[in-house]
């Protein structure tokens, strides 16, 4: 080749580099720096900042991470492959500190995969706290996978997911495990568990605890971060909820020397719990459908419905009966007399079944059948009543599955005096029992307990439907039983103040309803007991 | 301290290994014979071909037998004065800049900060000696041969067999060096890194509920540093002053406090730096055997489901035992009483007190008169090292007195009997679980074995990486050497299963099916045509394997740094099994080194 060619070439090709060397650093130029203030860098740059994904967006930048990064050559993914490796096999030959040292490593690897965070936050917690046998080396593991989480939220700032599981596993894995009393004491006298310094005993409760990072989550979604890890519904439950379960449990074991609190305090925590769920059902809740739902407006809306039905009834006239005698005199004569008999029968009348369906006759079938104005106003009121039907079919199924109205009254009963005091002689009772084996004093607290349950039996009658404090008072009423007949060799009173408790209770049994503490979100609420 | 993988006695060892690798060298030396006859009879005819493996028999012998120490010693020189020009101290530095920023990458948390810090300089020493060797060894000779400076030292009367083991010897000295830096620099910093106090708060000072006599007069807790706190415990004497105290065990260690006052007569609680952190305990191991619930002898306890079978169960309430049969134990080693140290798994069928651990029952035996007698009972805590003194004097059965020495061991033979008290409960064990504590060894003198170990590591990659170079370039005797590393250090566990079939999913052909159809492991294949052929593959993939494994050396074996990192000492039978273990895999490659080297011709 001509040598002068050659070198031709190469100032073409060093033409070209130059070139494209322009447009380059005009699009990866970093943002930062620059005369007289920060300068946003070039379009990659502003893409990523608008977007959220630059490290520094992301979460602090770590010069350890950085540079085990970079000492991977390129080789990062098959790097913690081989640790992922070895963490299990630490794991599985229950080698704790090589464990953790490892998994260390991994996330200085991959600080903004919030995935391992995740995963090893509740690996540390659940699984290898349940490795060990001593109650204090349990929860000191579950503590290091609570601080293993909060390390994460350095990293990935505002990341809904993380915040809501430092919430979780601190209410959950601290209060509802079988070891959750001396998990909670060991939390109230924990110094050096993260903020605790700052805060007070009464603050030092798992569950205040727990819910203060949801509420860090909340504050997170409206600085505009994603809601991760599940639905709105559930993101915003656990706060509220968390209150709920640190009332529930004061009265079991919130005192600072591990017995239960009752009076004033335990009023105001549990005024607190209803004021919070209260609040809660008046949030705008947006469902997967896209509609904004409000959990409290169940009532109303079906309030509403049953008025626009009137109404229709109303423009409608007799339209909508005579519909409906049609379609069950068109009836076979044996499904005819079968559906007589339904409705003559009060406690049948509003069974559902498929005689039902196919007598049924709907609002727009009816306003077929209308004509000129009535038709109109037909029509309006029929798309209303629709529109209406379905926001309290969501409306209600997503009261169903965080069992809304069930703590909506939980935290009404409780938040009242007499349900306080009640508690509160019910315990004295247990203790004057268990502890001192005063049947006297056992026999006094017990019936102060069920005379105060009594007036509060008595405002919310409701309450003889829930399966949960039906079985929570009839193990006092055992108790009782057990003093005055072996004890105190007394007659059980007859009648007895709490008989239509005892009546609930058998009748539940025979159902075989037998109440499952794992229904509600956050478990079954503390019972109380010494 | 988990052991997995007991190293034998030397002496047991021994002979059947050196048989065994007495077969591996006829082998190569009769495969390589063999070939060096086919290569030049294809050459030259049988006759010369003949002619040609006697002379290289008779070659070989001859530089063998006549190797000149005092040029091994030159070429060595050269060897560690071109290793200095290629900067070689620069892994020293780099390996100080390493531990000036550990505090980035050491979890300052950790409840085992004495294992991390030794894991941490050990497992960097390791890397940047192997490494220096690994590049060291495998870019030399083929350099010299590239720029044709090897003529420089093939002009003159050196033999290859000398060029080549002035090399392993050379770099192996620079090896050796950095090592020694490497050392002194670790325990320094360890040590130093270790090394802490607290601050007893005298604001909390306060009577324990309940003080029995003999217990502590007052309890607090220390400052917290680094990462962690104690619970405090003083001790008053019969005047009721305060004379001194212990703290608890957290993260492994405790610390003395000792009262002192000051000249206004203030008194201040000192705490001591920390014990137990830095040790080398010296243990003396026994055979550990079953007793089933029929009170028969057995090797296996019982499973509890554990995926990780290292530790047997016994059952709580039953006949179970785990028996332990020490021998050589003399009542003048131990004048204090016998220390026993212990790590036992626990296993709950039911939850129990959760506030209490579960009670085992210590019982020493006579092994001769079977006189037993209840010397403890413990309430292990799971993954920690839990230590008894036994008294030399017991209690009998009768109430009457019993001394262990003269009553319980026989001809220096004791039995220690574990059981578990409450039934349906179980406390796992393993044959290293429990021993008696012998004696502390000096644990500079420990941390200097364990060095031992990685410096048999760097002189094996030394070798191998010179062995390499004599026949092939640099960048391909990187990749032979490194693999070689590789597959020794990380994947030798694995190769093994494999070859004993124990990897469930088959070998590599099977595992191309599975993966292709999407099916697990623990399923059978169809059988057919791909199944056969692919079992075929797999067992001559299986016979490679097999020759691999036992070929190449497994690296990892020769180190004993989870001694020094589990605060073990290093016995001298494992120095004297790697040690031999090293040498049996030096003098080969050596051998092969020079053969080749020899045939090769350099001067053209």
């Amino acid at each position: 080749m001509n040598p002068r060619r050659s070198f031709y070439r190469k100032l073409i090709y060093l033409g070209l580099m130059v070139g494209l060397l322009l447009p380059m650093a005009y699009i990866s130029r970093p943002s930062g720096g620059g005369v007289g203030g920060r300068s946003p860098g070039g379009i990659l740059a502003r893409l990523r900042t608008e977007h959220g994904i630059s490290q520094a967006n992301l979460g602090e930048i770590d010069p350890a991470s950085e540079t085990i990064k970079l000492a991977t050559l390129g080789m990062r993914g098959v790097a913690v492959n081989l640790l992922w490796e070895r963490a299990n096999y630490y794991q599985k030959t229950k080698n704790w500190s090589a464990l953790s040292n490892t998994v260390r490593q991994i996330i200085h690897l991959q600080p903004n995969f919030v995935a391992v965070w995740v995963f090893q936050g509740w690996n540390l917690s659940y699984n290898v706290s349940a490795e060990w046998d001593g109650y204090r080396d349990r929860y000191h593991w579950v503590v290091e996978g609570i601080k293993f989480l909060i390390e994460g939220i350095r990293y990935n700032e505002d990341n809904t997911k993380l915040l809501t599981d430092v919430g979780r596993v601190t209410g959950h894995k601290v209060g509802r495990s079988d070891e959750r009393r001396q998990f909670r004491r060991l939390f109230r006298e924990d110094d050096d568990f993260p903020e605790n310094d700052d805060r007070t005993t009464e603050e030092r409760d798992n569950w205040l605890v727990g819910r203060e990072w949801y509420l860090r989550a909340e504050q997170a979604v409206t600085r505009g971060a994603p809601v991760r890890g599940g639905s709105e519904l559930m993101f915003y439950t656990y706060a509220p909820l968390w209150r709920i379960n640190y009332a529930a449990d004061l009265e079991v074991d919130g005192g600072a020397d591990g017995r239960a609190v009752f009076g004033e305090i335990a009023l105001r925590a549990w005024q607190s719990a209803l004021a919070d769920w209260q609040a809660f059902g008046r949030r705008d809740i947006v469902a997967t459908t896209g509609e904004i739902v409000q959990l409290a407006s169940v009532d109303a809306l079906l309030k509403e419905h049953d008025r626009l039905d009137d109404q229709l009834e109303a423009v409608a006239g007799d339209v909508h009966a005579r519909m409906v005698e049609e379609k069950r005199n068109a009836l076979p004569p044996e499904e005819r007399e079968l559906l007589l008999e339904q409705l003559r029968d009060p406690a049948r009348r509003n069974e559902v079944n498929q005689l039902t369906g196919k007598t049924y006759v709907s609002w727009e079938e009816v306003v077929e059948q209308l004509a000129g104005e009535k038709k109109k106003r037909a029509e309006a009121l029929s798309l209303r009543r629709s529109e209406v039907a379905d926001l309290y079919a969501r409306t209600d199924n997503y009261s169903n599955q965080i069992n809304y109205a069930d703590w909506l009254l939980r935290c009404t009963y409780e938040s009242e005096e007499a349900t306080v005091q009640a508690r509160e002689h019910i315990y004295k009772g247990e203790l004057a029992l268990q502890v001192d084996a005063d049947m006297l004093a056992a026999q006094e607290f017990y019936e102060k307990g069920f005379a105060k349950w009594r007036l509060v039996l008595d405002k919310h009658k409701e309450l003889l439907n829930d399966n949960l404090l039906l079985q929570e008072l009839i193990e006092p009423i055992h108790r009782y039983q057990q003093v005055m007949v072996n004890g105190l060799d007394n007659e059980f009173p007859d009648p007895f103040v709490l008989q239509d408790v005892m009546d609930a209770h058998a009748r539940m049994q025979q159902r075989g309803q037998r109440p499952d503490p794992q229904a509600m979100p956050g478990g079954m609420p503390g019972v109380a007991s010494p | 301290m988990v052991i997995e993988h007991e190293v034998p006695p030397f002496l047991d060892w021994f002979p059947g290994a050196f048989a065994y690798w007495v077969l591996v060298v006829a082998a190569l030396i009769a495969t390589g014979l063999a070939l060096s006859f086919l290569f030049y009879s294809a050459r030259r005819g049988p006759a010369s071909g003949l002619r040609e493996v006697l002379q290289l028999i008779s070659d070989g012998v001859s530089d063998l037998l006549w190797i000149s120490p005092r040029r091994i010693l030159a070429l060595a020189r050269l060897a560690v004065q071109e290793a200095w020009r290629r900067r070689v101290w620069v892994a020293i530095v780099f390996f100080w800049v390493i531990l000036a920023f550990s505090a980035w990458f050491l979890d300052s948390a950790t409840t085992e900060s004495a294992r991390l810090h030794l894991s941490f300089v050990l497992g960097w020493s390791t890397f940047l000696s192997l490494m220096v060797a690994l590049f060291m060894s495998v870019f030399s000779l083929p350099n010299d041969m590239a720029k044709k400076t090897i003529y420089t030292v093939v002009t003159k009367p050196v033999r290859p067999s000398e060029i080549v083991l002035g090399r392993i010897v050379g770099f192996g000295a620079v090896g050796t060096g950095l090592l020694l830096v490497m050392a002194a620099t670790s325990y320094a910093f360890v040590t130093l890194q270790l090394r802490h106090t607290h601050k007893v708060l005298v604001e909390e000072l306060e009577t324990p509920e309940g003080s029995l006599q003999g217990g502590p007069a007052l309890v607090s807790r220390t400052s917290r540093d680094m990462e962690h706190r104690h619970l405090v415990r003083l001790f008053k004497d019969e005047r009721g002053v305060v004379t001194g105290g212990v703290t608890d065990v957290v993260n492994g260690h405790s610390h003395e406090i000792t009262v002192e006052t000051d000249p206004n007569g203030q008194v201040r609680y000192a705490v001591q730096p920390p014990h137990d952190m830095l040790v080398a305990r010296v243990p003396i191991y026994g055979e550990l055997t079953f007793r089933d619930e029929a009170g028969t002898e057995t090797d296996r306890g019982i499973s509890v489901g554990d995926e990780w079978t290292y530790r047997q169960f016994i059952e709580g309430g039953t006949a179970n035992a785990a028996l332990w049969r020490f021998r050589g134990i003399d009542g003048e080693q131990f004048p204090n009483g016998l220390p026993l140290q212990m790590t036992f798994g626990v296993f709950r069928t039911y939850k129990g007190n959760i506030e209490e651990g579960i009670p085992g029952e210590i019982v020493l035996r006579n092994p001769k008169t079977r006189f037993s007698v209840v010397a403890a009972i413990v309430r292990p805590r799971e993954f920690v090292l839990n230590t008894i003194r036994v008294p030399r004097e017991l209690v009998g059965p009768t109430g009457g007195p019993v001394d262990l020495f003269k009553d319980l061991v026989a001809n220096g033979e004791l039995e220690v009997q574990v059981r578990c008290v409450p039934p349906g409960q179980y406390l796992g064990m393993a044959p290293a679980d429990l021993y008696i504590l012998d004696t502390e060894a000096s644990f500079r003198v420990n941390v200097a074995k364990g060095f031992l170990g990685i410096w048999l590591q760097m002189l094996l990659i030394t070798a191998i990486g010179v062995t390499f170079s004599t026949f092939l370039n640099g960048p391909v005797s990187l990749i032979a050497t490194l693999s070689t590393l590789v597959f020794g250090y990380f994947s030798m566990n694995f190769m093994q299963e494999m070859v004993q079939g124990k990897v469930p999913g088959g070998g590599p052909f099977e595992s191309l099916i599975r993966m292709v159809n999407q099916s697990n492991v623990m399923n059978e294949l169809e059988p057919g045509m791909y199944r056969t052929l692919a079992e075929a593959g797999d067992k001559l993939f299986q016979g490679v394997l097999f020759i691999t494994v036992s070929l190449l050396p497994d690296l990892q074996a020769l180190s004993d740094v989870d001694h020094v990192t589990d605060g073990f000492n290093i016995p001298f039978n494992n120095l004297l099994v790697h040690g031999t273990m090293a040498l049996g895999y030096l003098a080969p490659l050596f051998t092969i080194g020079y053969v080749i080297l020899k045939r090769r011709e350099v001067a053209k």
